[in-house]
């Protein structure tokens, strides 16, 4: 099947635009491959449904949300998970992909970023990797807007506070 | 609606406003908005905030690893195992329809039809009831075959000479000579034999006469 109609190709580019924050936003609660699985059943569901919601980008993010916390609590080991989620990011593939020209290293960024609690972490995401304002984050997440804040605020002084740490395994 | 783009692409927005980042005015971003009592807005980010969000911006995701392909593959097949879901539901109602008519059909009741019998008017009457002896007698007379129109005939003319006397005979009957022998009325050719063919009148003052 091929996207012929203006809803399929509309469809295909927010796949290519924002697949990726998709991808690493249910990895905040699943590991790569289900955090595939998770993002590759929301675009089937979109596509066989053949029509786009009012605001598909916010649609998107909180149908991926749902579907992960949902394929997180039917393995039963949310509150494990999501705290370990991002501490075994590493070991199961990066978040992001190291440049030369990046401002911060992406695995110290990563690690950082893992040491979030699991609202925090959510709010930077979706925040920082999709684009949306913060209302919108507030509609996905379902917190106030000043909560939202609050933890975004909150979040960008943790990630921070752990990047300025020094090295503790300094090179020789 | 503008949508927002993500921060790691070139356009960089205001994390309070949306404003694409270059063209934001507002220093430190969000300073512009402290007056407002919109929920969205709040406290403006600190320079070491900003600096950090425009880093972790700065990140490349790592792809999806999603190829295209399978993806629209699979929802190829979804649509059209949605479409078949709804001819089977379809399918499935009119069985449900089909069988509920089987089983609560109406009983058959008694039905009376008024039927209309025409019965066509047959070429030998019908049976006459027992009629009086004069009558009978003048019935058989007529059911006679051959005999109808002479019995006819006699009867008028035997009705006539009861009434009239001889004199209402007429002429050729009453002895005209020129008359064929089988035109004449009276004397009979061979009056003998007619009267004996003649049937036999039921009347008993003829009889006795």
């Amino acid at each position: 099947m091929e996207p012929t109609t203006p809803v399929d190709v509309r469809i295909r580019e927010l796949f290519v635009a924002h697949g990726p924050a998709l991808l690493l936003y249910a990895r905040q609660w699943l590991d790569r491959a289900a955090a595939q699985d998770v993002v590759q059943d929301v675009f089937v569901r979109l596509i066989a449904g053949g029509r786009l919601p009012a605001e598909p980008r916010t649609w998107l993010f909180r149908c991926v949300r749902n579907a992960a916390i949902s394929a997180c609590r039917s393995q039963g080991r949310r509150g494990r998970r999501e705290q370990r989620a991002g501490r075994a990011a590493a070991a199961a593939g990066g978040w992001f992909v190291p440049r030369v020209d990046d401002r911060i290293d992406a695995e110290a960024a990563q690690e950082a970023l893992a040491s979030l609690s699991p609202g925090q972490r959510e709010v930077v995401t979706l925040r920082i990797w999709s684009g949306l304002t913060l209302a919108q984050v507030a509609e996905v997440t379902g917190m106030p807007v000043s909560t939202v804040h609050d933890q975004y605020r909150a979040a960008l002084k943790a990630v921070r506070e752990r990047l300025e740490q020094p090295c503790r395994n300094p090179p020789p | 609606m503008q949508e927002p783009t993500p921060l790691g692409e070139n356009n960089r927005r205001c994390s309070i406003c949306g404003a694409v980042l270059p063209g934001c005015t507002c220093s430190p971003h969000g300073l512009h908005h402290k007056g407002m009592s919109d929920a969205a807005s709040g406290p403006a980010l600190d320079p070491p905030e900003q600096e950090v969000e425009e880093a972790l911006a700065s990140l490349a995701l790592s792809p999806t690893g999603i190829p295209a392909e399978a993806l629209w593959y699979r929802a190829g097949l979804a649509r059209e195992r949605r479409r078949a879901n709804g001819w089977r539901a379809a399918a499935a109602v009119a069985l449900l329809a089909a069988g509920a008519a089987v089983i609560w059909r109406p009983k058959p009741t008694m039905v009376t039809v008024a039927h209309v019998v025409v019965v066509r008017e047959q070429a030998t009457p019908p049976a006459v009831a027992p009629a009086p002896p004069e009558a009978a007698a003048v019935d058989s007379d007529a059911a006679a075959p051959g005999n109808q129109i002479a019995s006819a005939s006699y009867l008028r003319l035997r009705d006539r000479v009861l009434q009239d006397g001889l004199a209402s005979l007429p002429p050729a009957a009453a002895g005209r000579s020129d008359a064929a022998p089988e035109q004449r009325a009276w004397p009979l050719p061979n009056a003998a034999g007619a009267i004996e063919s003649y049937p036999k009148p039921k009347y008993p003052f003829i009889q006795g006469g």
